[in-house]
């Protein structure tokens, strides 16, 4: 399907990042044609949306099974203290057609399960995961993996975050790196983590996206915010992956 | 012959975020960590399996390889190498 043409609306609010070297009217089309799923509407997918949606991504379906709690105000910048005991997929799907009334918002109200997945990611461009669990997150990578489309991983603890971009035979798959799920927790959290973690991803989304500059492919980024420092670890696929080695 | 010793997220409550660790040069990631675990109670569980067996979930990086990709425990240690321990961070 040939990008969708821009109109004067667009020229004028994209004006800005159409400057980038990559980006130009081109770009910017591609962004408009383009479909995000966010897998998560908390810490990671508050920024990863609202950036999506900011920078013109035309459509971005939403995903999340949980209300908003008063203790996730701290991080969670969709929610707001009078959106407390409402479902977070229409509390930020209430924010982010205000915050660019041009773009598509389709919110998923519900657990993303095996039955699912394959389906809500269908015609999707890139999987971002802003999810708080391994479990769910096997279940996106299996869904990049079958639908052969890149995944922005993300995840945080504290003042620590880690992300990197998976592009089917490309790069190691989330199995790869990390092969068994570590165990639940409550985990502590300060909300400018989700914040450098979620933009980064976004960040790398809008590049698969465009194709331009060097993503983080083969390469996992660690955020140490409490000495502020970056890490990077170089990763490579597991030549016996239950996941990416085995036919889709 | 020392080798300096780096830990992220949880690990930070158990022990010191960076340390010096003498005589580990020469050694295996094996010896290095039994020393580590022996001297901070708790480290153990979160690195190990029961089976003795680095956590697949815990990256231990030697100078930014993983050692997983080296010679796994048996990884020789040199004067002055960098071994960092990432454990699993799964919050969103």
């Amino acid at each position: 399907m040939p990008a969708p043409e821009l109109n004067d609306y667009d020229r004028t609010r994209y004006d800005r990042q159409m400057r980038i070297r990559g980006f130009g009217e081109e770009g910017q089309r591609k962004l408009k044609g383009a479909t995000a799923f966010v897998a998560g509407c908390g810490g990671l997918g508050s920024p990863i949306a609202t950036y999506l949606a900011t920078a013109g991504v035309g459509r971005l379906v939403i995903a999340d099974m949980d209300v908003v709690d008063l203790s996730n105000l701290n991080r969670q910048i969709l929610h707001w203290d009078d959106n407390v005991g409402e479902d977070k997929v229409k509390s930020a799907y209430e924010k982010l057609v205000r915050i660019n009334p041009s773009i598509t918002v389709e919110p998923f109200n519900g657990c993303i399960d095996g039955n699912n997945v394959l389906e809500l990611t269908k015609g999707c461009d890139v999987i971002m995961d802003a999810m708080d669990n391994f479990e769910t997150r096997y279940l996106l990578n299996r869904a990049s993996l079958y639908h052969q489309i890149p995944m922005i991983y993300g995840s945080i603890w504290g003042l620590e975050g880690r992300v990197t971009t998976l592009v089917p035979g490309r790069t190691p798959c989330l199995e790869c790196i990390f092969p068994k799920a570590p165990p639940k927790e409550t985990f502590p959290v300060l909300g400018t983590t989700p914040g450098v973690i979620g933009t980064i991803q976004a960040t790398e989304a809008i590049k698969v996206l465009l194709g331009i500059g060097s993503t983080l492919e083969n390469r996992l980024l660690v955020y140490d915010g409490e000495y502020m420092e970056f890490h990077e670890l170089k990763i490579a696929p597991n030549p016996e992956c239950p996941a990416c080695r085995v036919k889709q | 012959m020392s080798v300096k010793v780096k830990v992220f997220a949880g690990l930070r409550d158990l022990m010191p975020r960076e340390l010096e660790v003498d005589g580990a040069g020469g050694a295996s990631v094996s010896a290095l960590l039994d020393r580590l675990c022996a001297r901070y109670p708790g480290l153990r569980e979160q690195i190990f399996d029961g089976a003795g067996a680095i956590k697949p979930y815990v990256n231990v990086l030697k100078n930014g390889r993983n050692v997983a990709f080296l010679e796994d425990l048996m990884t020789v240690l040199e004067d002055g190498d960098i071994v960092a321990i990432f454990p699993p961070v799964a919050g969103g």
